[in-house]
């Protein structure tokens, strides 16, 4: 299967799982707000979004398997850099908490912020490698 | 390493995408492997010269200094 391919096909899956992603929290965000649940209610509630992330992280994976080996190297570097920002970021920042009451910041944030490193880091990487424009994603 | 990727391709006309058709990996892995930047796995190597009918020592040359890399 062609890059092209893998991408198409991650796409498909990618961008409904995302939406459902978004309208989930905010329709738990806006619940939460307007008390419409109970509390117990909420909590189950609240896992909806983990649903549609685990499509999405399982559709990330199976792109990842379906690039050609010099694709994958760039991906799997991304996302080594991903999860060493996020990381680090989780660190001193828990720390800061622990140690000098830094305000709390929710745990939420990890997928969005990994997320954030891992595309900025692919964009680094991909360019490094010779891989302009779009033909860094197709 | 060194290859003759390129010079073997220009040699039947093709494309970095027709090539990377026929190996089934992307233009953007043939561009990457052309330039020096990424040096193939051992299948895709055997593949490689399976397709232009040549051995793997042929297409790819070791560069002073890579012995020990």
């Amino acid at each position: 299967m062609t890059s092209k391919h893998a991408h198409r096909r991650y796409m498909k899956l990618f961008i409904p799982a995302m939406v459902l992603y978004v309208v989930s929290i905010t329709g738990v965000a806006l619940a939460r707000a307007f008390n419409i649940l109970p509390e117990p209610v909420l909590y189950a509630v609240s896992t909806i979004p983990a649903i549609f992330m685990i499509i999405w992280i399982l559709g990330h994976m199976r792109y990842i398997y379906e690039l050609d080996e010099f694709m994958q190297k760039l991906q799997v570097k991304a996302i080594l850099l991903g999860l060493a920002g996020i990381m680090i970021i989780a660190t001193i920042w828990g720390l800061m908490e622990v140690l000098a009451s830094a305000p709390a910041l929710p745990v939420f944030y990890v997928v969005p912020g990994f997320y954030f490193i891992y595309g900025l880091a692919y964009i680094i990487i991909a360019k490094r490698a010779g891989v302009k424009g779009w033909g860094a994603y197709l | 390493m060194k290859n003759r990727l390129k010079v073997l391709r220009a040699e039947r006309d093709w494309s970095q995408a027709t090539l990377g058709d026929k190996l089934d990996v992307s233009r953007q892995t043939i561009n990457a492997i052309e330039t020096g930047r990424y040096d193939p796995s051992l299948p895709l190597a055997f593949k490689i010269a399976r397709l232009f009918e040549r051995t793997i020592e042929d297409i790819f040359e070791q560069q002073t200094g890579e012995e020990n890399a």
